[in-house]
């Protein structure tokens, strides 16, 4: 079972290595200048070379991410149940849960910075500012989602609205709320990023700033890489937390395919 | 697994996750909590004004007042006075505690600075005449450069060896309002129409014209100009005020006019130790780009070389042998700032064009300890 799993990602892993191999021999025998694309041969000599540096920085972000991350699934998995609990609270938050959604944060940032200032506290709540819409929302219709028939089962059986939701709800809601949760790890990253971009002393967005301001393309090609990985360490993370809460879910997903 | 161990689980590895992190984060804390740069013994003479800076030796923390700087932009070579006086203790020796506000894509110096956030900033000529159209107004209290180092360039295998030759060509803008009015400018008085293609980039300039994706930028010679030299890239280079731009200072020191009425002496004293470091910067090349290498964390400057280059440059720059740093003359506050005004690229609160402002107010000599 193990082998076949990893077999799986043969076809992913053979796409990406031709995609390098192709832009190694672009990028080297072209004669593009390093600075405008460099291999990625050379990127993984500057990520290893300035591995202290980037580690110092990597550490912050990653910091910045988790926490926010953790804000962003309470507050999720809080407005979810709120909205929930009736038809009317659901239409009272679920618009101006959308619209908060459509204020680009871009423009908030500089007011976000003269609030809160340099510390890590205003890229935490980017963070969980980015993150806990997919949570919230796919948890929500999670819980909208419950099998009537189980429903009207409780129902008869008099249990009380906070039984049905511990009971049938929320471990039905758990898929979808799984679902939200790795979109939110997949752009949590990014986001701690944008956040120290606004203004930082330190971080992985600083850092990609000196670097880029310095002409220093192949270290911001290494901060790159970093994040990618990250992103997808974070992802594969609840990923694996999925399996461990929810084996029925699995068992039931592999006996289809 | 039963219920309990898989709930348990769910719960126990975020869990772990953010304690090993934030232990890694605390641990790197204290790590380099413990690593307190000492500054090295100065070398050479200094000015008269700047002695008594040096007899202070053990820099305590206490009775120091708070002060905060808002930086332009990532450390540089235009920063290095600032970090010899962080590097020798001058600002604790004036009793200042001062912080460096970190570079930021979005918010300004400016805003910092005439919001209370920040005390002190650097800034241009261009975003304090901006401030005083919008009324958000900002005092340049030093020019940290006496001659502007900018000019327009293109590489040498272009072809494109003189101003009036970029004609119908294609520039790489930045989008500030006025710079059309300045290259348009630079062109006519070489004898071209001024007429030429316009795109406003959001990335490194030099790439796009390493590239060929644009045929000209305007850039700074004291870094662009030497790190492409460094990288052995031929450039043609035509210095903005040799071809009918007016002379002006950048980048600048400002404060606020409220710094200014409420805390004069603390300006006058925060003065002093950049003023020293500026012109020990100007005697020093050397020492003092290593200082600003040392102040700053490790791959702030992926090549040190570029940074020792760039200082060998700029230190004699800062300003012409005679003159102490900082100065700031009415001449430079009139030619530039009017000339902006005249090619309509200043624009007040509402989005109307200004064309005249009372530039006297928008400087003054008095903080630095030479007087005016």
């Amino acid at each position: 079972m193990k082998l076949r799993w990893i077999a799986s990602y043969g076809p992913a892993f053979v796409l990406a290595v031709a995609l390098l191999a192709i832009w190694e021999l672009y990028a080297g025998i072209g004669h593009i200048s390093p600075r405008v694309l460099p291999t990625p041969i050379a990127i993984v000599q500057g990520l290893i070379n300035n591995w202290g540096v980037i580690y110092d920085n990597t550490i912050q972000t990653l910091l910045e991410t988790v926490l926010g991350m953790v804000a962003a699934t309470v507050v999720g998995l809080a407005l979810a149940i709120m909205l929930d609990t009736s038809n009317w609270m659901r239409r009272a938050i679920y618009p101006l849960l959308i619209t908060s959604q459509t204020i680009p944060i871009i423009a908030l940032a500089p007011l976000l910075l003269i609030w809160f200032g340099y510390d890590i506290g205003p890229k935490v709540l980017v963070v969980a500012l980015y993150s806990f819409f997919p949570i919230a929302v796919a948890c929500a219709d999670g819980l909208a989602s419950a099998e009537p028939e189980l429903m009207k089962l409780l129902r008869s059986m008099r249990a009380t609205r906070w039984q049905m939701l511990w009971l049938v709800r929320l471990p039905g809601a758990m898929p979808s709320f799984f679902s939200g949760l790795r979109i939110a790890a997949t752009y949590s990253v990014t986001a701690a990023i944008f956040g120290e971009y606004v203004g930082a002393a330190k971080g992985l967005g600083i850092y990609l700033q000196l670097e880029a301001n310095s002409f220093a393309t192949v270290q911001v090609f290494a901060a790159i890489l970093v994040t990618a990985i990250l992103s997808l360490l974070l992802f594969g993370l609840v990923s694996l937390i999925e399996r461990i809460a929810l084996p029925w879910y699995h068992g039931a997903i592999a006996r289809t395919m | 697994m039963n219920r309990r161990t898989r709930l348990f689980l769910s719960i126990g590895i975020p869990a772990l996750l953010v304690i090993v992190v934030a232990g890694a984060f605390l641990w790197q804390q204290y790590a380099a909590g413990s690593g307190v740069k000492q500054s090295q013994p100065i070398s050479g003479t200094l000015e008269p004004q700047c002695a008594a800076l040096t007899k202070f030796d053990t820099p305590s923390t206490q009775n120091l007042t708070g002060m905060s700087l808002a930086l332009d932009w990532t450390p540089n070579t235009n920063h290095t006075g600032i970090y010899v006086a962080l590097a020798q203790h001058w600002y604790q020796a004036e009793g200042i505690d001062l912080h460096l506000l970190p570079y930021s894509a979005s918010v300004s110096p400016d805003v910092l600075v005439s919001t209370g956030k920040a005390d002190v900033g650097v800034s241009s000529t261009e975003g304090i005449v901006a401030d005083a159209a919008v009324g958000q107004p900002v005092v340049s209290i030093a020019a940290i450069i006496q001659h502007n180092t900018s000019a327009l360039v293109t590489l040498a295998s272009s072809g494109l060896s003189r101003p009036r030759d970029l004609d119908g060509k294609t520039y790489g803008a930045f989008g500030a309002p006025y710079e059309t009015a300045v290259v348009s400018e630079i062109i006519k008085h070489d004898g071209g129409t001024g007429q030429f293609k316009s795109v406003t980039l959001d990335v490194d300039a030099m790439q796009a014209l390493e590239s060929h994706r644009i045929d000209f930028v305007w850039v700074f010679e004291s870094w662009e100009v030497i790190q492409a030299q460094r990288e052995g890239y031929k450039l043609n280079v035509f210095p903005i005020i040799n071809y009918g731009i007016p002379d002006y200072y950048t980048p600048n020191l400002i404060t606020s006019p409220t710094e200014i009425q409420q805390k004069p002496e603390l300006l006058r004293k925060f003065m002093l130790a950049t003023a020293c470091g500026y012109e020990y910067a100007r005697a020093h090349p050397k020492e003092s780009a290593q200082m600003l290498l040392d102040q700053n964390a490790n791959g702030t400057f992926p090549d040190p070389g570029l940074v020792f280059a760039s200082q060998n440059f700029l230190s004699p720059r800062y300003a012409e042998p005679g003159r102490k740093w900082g100065l700031q003359d009415a001449s430079a506050w009139h030619g530039y700032p009017q000339f902006m005004l005249n090619s309509n690229g200043v624009d007040d609160a509402s989005g109307k064009p200004i064309h005249s402002l009372n530039f006297d107010a928008l400087y003054t000599n008095q903080f630095l300890p030479w007087g005016s």
